[in-house]
């Protein structure tokens, strides 16, 4: 099995397999567009990733390397959050900041099924709660003014319950 | 820490774009990205929404067969009734939000309506007898109307008054004939300022060309007067020189009927003529009859005789006229003595008298 390193932002080299690390389209594509020899000694620098997160990035793909390619996408199938599989679930039981730069990660490395994921996880953490609910899970300010919020709650006031 | 708000407008999309369009809605609220993000997912979800139903029509519309007796039978028949059912209501509600949408006013609001227009579209794809149009249809309906009325009565008349007083701060006094021109003026301030520009500019245009068209039409009036000017000169002219003609034509008239009056003359003139020529010929042939009867010899002897007795006596007379002639001749001799002029009369009277008796005798 042909191995490529992969360099984080903070230096640390990740050896890892040609068929694992094409699972992120910026490096697949990259492999294809440069035409990289398999024997040589080069290393491909990911600036945008650090080295905790680039472990666990190859720590999913690893774990997902014989996957079914994902479907084509389809606009008009149903929203579903609840089908992340128990190891994915496991696998995301980390903090928000890590969550986050998963994603930046998955984002950046063009994952498609990590960027899901992460992305389900936190639609998970955000479905059934309020707005305010939200803000504070989240930390997120309110920087409405006092009309702006009213115009917002105006337009969505025709479902509510009465 | 990274926070959720702090991720990429590209990431929260993803993110929130897996909750439900009712749900999109309701976290509008939580903060202005939050706001941003949602109202861009809502409209794009109503074009997915309205993309999938034209996509679902037609796969049906295709299977159906032509003719609508056939159709009505058809196992699809269902399908494409509760199809077309929807198909009013996006067009209704595209009618009410997506001018305000396009002006980049509001978002389409209801995400509940995209939800439930997702839901029927997929169970009728799926069923192969769906329950009827109007039990499916029911909440779609209902909640639909219920958006659309309360977007009327409370949401509009605000974004109508807020279009206005943006009009009236930015442009002033200006009045503007109609509600899709306000709306232009709308959004930011540097767009407002941007149509207004335009617009005055266009009608500047337009002054511009009314002013340059008034010209040429003046100057065409000028010229089109003076051929009219022309054709009156030319027209008197023309007048003047019928009257002249129609005076000639007026003597020649006169000409030809003297000349009538004169022909008519010398007709009958000529038929005098004629007719005495008649007369004589009459006369004339009368003569020749006379001529060739026997008698008629004797009366020509006799003629003839005279006319030589007459050739007899002639050289006589003249012989004494000569020596008459001669005479006078001698006594021509000019005196003025008064015996002289008394003979001269006296003789010149003589000569006179002499005539006068010799020459009747002559003639008989």
């Amino acid at each position: 099995m042909p191995n490529i390193k992969l360099q984080s932002s903070d230096g640390e080299v990740f050896e890892v397999d040609v068929d694992i690390a094409k699972c992120s389209v910026t490096i697949k594509t990259m492999l294809e567009d440069l035409g990289m020899d398999e024997d040589e000694e080069e290393v491909v620098p990911l600036p945008n990733v650090n080295s905790a997160i680039l472990r666990k990035v190859i720590q999913w793909a690893t774990y997902h390397k014989d996957d079914p390619p994902p479907p084509e996408d389809d606009e008009n199938k149903d929203k579903r959050t609840d089908d992340i599989s128990s190891w994915d679930a496991d696998f995301l039981k980390v903090d928000q900041g890590t969550l986050y730069e998963l994603i930046l990660a998955a984002n950046y490395l063009d994952i498609k099924g990590l960027l899901e994921v992460t992305c389900k996880t936190v639609a998970n953490m955000i479905k059934g709660k309020t707005p305010e609910e939200v803000r504070k899970t989240f930390n997120i300010k309110n920087d409405f003014s006092p009309s702006e919020e009213e115009q917002v709650r105006k337009e969505n006031e025709w479902c509510e319950e009465k | 820490m990274l926070q959720l708000i702090n991720l990429p407008d590209i990431v929260l999309e993803t993110i929130l774009s897996n909750l439900t369009y009712d749900e999109i809605s309701r976290y509008r609220i939580v903060c202005k990205q939050f706001d941003r993000t949602c109202k861009k997912l809502l409209n794009r979800g109503f074009n997915l929404m309205e993309k999938y139903h034209a996509q679902c029509l037609r796969a049906v519309k295709s299977q159906l067969p032509r003719r609508e007796s056939e159709r009505r039978s058809h196992p699809l028949a269902r399908h494409c009734d509760i199809l077309t059912a929807i198909e009013t209501r996006i067009s209704m509600l595209s009618m009410t939000f997506i001018k305000y949408v396009d002006l980049n006013l509001c978002c389409f609001i209801p995400g509940k309506v995209i939800d439930e227009i997702f839901r029927v579209l997929r169970l009728i794809r799926d069923s192969k007898t769906p329950p009827r149009a109007h039990e499916i249809l029911q909440e779609l309906r209902d909640i639909s109307s219920m958006a659309m009325e309360h977007f009327d009565e409370k949401i509009l008349p605000d974004l109508k008054h807020s279009i206005c007083t943006s009009v009236v701060s930015n442009v002033g006094s200006y009045e503007l004939p109609s509600g899709s021109l306000m709306i232009s003026h709308h959004t930011t301030s540097s767009n407002t300022t941007l149509p207004h520009n335009f617009s005055s500019e266009k009608l500047n245009q337009t002054f511009k060309k009314i002013y340059s068209r008034t010209k040429k039409n003046k100057l065409s009036v000028l010229s089109i007067k003076g051929q009219i000017g022309k054709m009156k000169l030319r027209m008197k002219r023309q007048g003047f020189q019928m009257r002249l003609q129609s005076l000639k034509l007026q003597e020649q008239a006169k000409k030809i009927h003297d000349q009538d009056t004169q022909l008519a003359e010398m007709r009958k003139h000529l038929e005098e003529w004629e007719q005495k020529m008649v007369d004589l010929t009459a006369e004339l042939s009368r003569a020749r009859e006379e001529t060739q009867k026997p008698d008629s010899i004797e009366t020509c002897k006799r003629k003839h005789i005279d006319m030589i007795n007459q050739r007899d006596t002639d050289p006589l007379q003249t012989k004494e006229l000569q020596a008459k002639k001669r005479k006078l001749i001698v006594e021509r001799i000019s005196s003025n003595d008064a015996k002289d002029v008394k003979f001269k009369k006296f003789m010149t009277d003589l000569l006179a008298g002499n005539a006068i008796e010799t020459y009747p005798s002559t003639s008989h």
